[in-house]
């Protein structure tokens, strides 16, 4: 959710859930019921991740018509089952958006019958 | 194609971190995984692997964390000569996992261990010797893995530090030492306030402790040994405020892990868990290191041990000036004593 301020100042906040797999990050092994070592590749975790995040930006295409806006957001992840219990965790963002002229901009055709 | 060749790239970088890497050398620092039944355990190998002799620390809690014993001073004093192998046990310090809380028992640990020796000396080398140092809760988990099986032979030597493997007699020799120190000091007209509740609470508790009895005594003995002026005082945001960084200490995680685990199930069957009756199984040679002034696992238990393993290459040491931490408290005492032991057995 954003809210645009006409000169371009914005603020944001974005509840989020989502998806992740870590990976190890080094070698990880098994050990089967014969005493057998085995090397588990892309060894890793999956977790249900939910997040808020509180930001605040600058529209450069409001004032300067330029199609670029900067901004900085802090987000508190919550990452469920970590080790049977919720792992949290913060992160904060700098960004740097760029709005391409096209992108996305779908063109309307209508057809007007008159009667 | 670009997005796909991104995927792929990044598929093999995740791969390439995953290589195995073994260094065999003189100031080794390298971090693997150990996984079994819902744990990634985190294993990080410092010191001199040339040396062919690995001290394996099994940290206390349950749920604390590996990351506290890696000091500087251990550093400097014992992995020059060999290498120390510092496990982060299931639920604990930065091991991962999903929904694993219902494999937090004392025999699964055993056999994560046995696994972890197992994975240790496929790295390193059959002919490596290990020797398993036990703190605390490590001492029960150790002595878990001394008397299972033939686990023992895995072994050349097992250190047992301030350790607890019978936390019913624990309770009551806690119970005597709080009594005991507290009338002297009592006596001696010192720390007054500090020591009539203690007492109060001990002649009060007199046996048969419950869980909660014996978490009472336990935070009273965690008190106790700081009321003593030679005993070190212990900082603990001091140590992480020197280590966290430079270590890459996972701190989130430390704390959720020892959050879940010191308050998990299991720490209702470890209150009635002894292995004074099964010690005479321990027939390797075995070192015994307590504070004199630790009240959390007094020495009293490390009497009780040497009286009942069977080998006779042992040895009991108690240092004058420490606590429970005594890798902390009196350094240079424990480095000496476990480096000639080691040296003695390799």
């Amino acid at each position: 959710m954003r809210r645009i301020k006409p000169r371009g100042f914005f603020t944001q906040f974005s509840p989020e859930i989502g998806y992740s797999r870590t990976f190890l990050s080094s070698t990880t092994y098994i050990v089967d019921e014969n005493n057998e070592v085995h090397i588990n590749k892309l060894a890793g975790n999956d977790y249900l991740i939910l997040s808020l995040g509180v930001g605040l930006g600058y529209d450069l295409e409001k004032t300067k018509n330029k199609p670029f806006a900067v901004f900085s957001k802090f987000n508190a992840l919550m990452m469920y089952p970590y080790n049977s219990t919720l792992y949290l965790r913060s992160t904060i963002e700098l960004g740097f958006i760029y709005k391409p002229k096209n992108f996305l901009r779908y063109n309307l055709k209508s057809k007007i019958k008159y009667k | 194609m670009k997005p796909y060749l991104l995927l792929i790239i990044s598929l093999f970088l995740i791969i390439s971190c995953q290589k195995e890497s073994i260094t065999i050398g003189l100031n080794v620092s390298e971090t693997f995984y150990v996984q079994n039944e819902g744990a990634s355990m985190r294993m990080l190998v410092e010191g001199n692997t040339k040396s062919n002799n690995f001290l394996l620390f099994v940290h206390g809690g349950p749920g604390t964390s590996s990351f506290f014993y890696n000091t500087d001073y251990i550093s400097n004093h014992i992995e020059g000569k060999y290498a120390c192998v510092y496990w982060d046990e299931r639920n604990a310090g930065a091991t991962q996992g999903n929904s694993n809380g219902e494999n937090l028992n004392l025999n699964q640990m055993t056999e994560d261990l046995k696994k972890v020796i197992i994975v240790l000396k496929n790295r390193y080398g059959q002919d490596i010797n290990v020797f398993l140092l036990g703190h605390s809760f490590g001492g029960l988990l150790t002595s878990s893995f001394m008397t299972t099986e033939n686990n023992q032979t895995m072994l050349k030597g097992w250190i047992f530090a301030a350790g607890s493997h019978n936390y019913p007699l624990n309770d009551s020799l806690t119970r005597l030492m709080l009594l005991d120190l507290g009338l002297q000091q009592f006596a001696l007209n010192k720390n007054i306030d500090k020591w009539t509740p203690i007492i109060e609470y001990c002649n009060q508790h007199t046996g048969n402790f419950s869980v909660e009895e014996s978490n009472q005594l336990n935070a009273y003995a965690s008190d106790a040994e700081s009321y003593f002026d030679e005993v070190k005082k212990i900082d603990l945001l001091k140590i992480i405020q020197e280590n966290a960084v430079k270590d890459d200490w996972p701190l989130t995680s430390i704390l959720v892990n020892q959050r879940f685990s010191s308050q998990a199930d299991f720490n209702q069957d470890l209150a009635n868990t002894e292995f004074t009756s099964k010690l005479y199984k321990v027939t390797t040679p075995t070192l015994i290191l307590f504070g004199k002034y630790d009240f959390i696992c007094p020495s009293g238990l490390g009497d009780n041990l040497y009286n009942h393993i069977s080998t006779n290459e042992k040895k009991i040491s108690i240092s004058p000036i420490s606590g429970h931490n005594i890798f902390y408290q009196d350094e240079s005492f424990f480095c000496n004593e476990v480096n000639e032991f080691i040296e003695k057995y390799k």
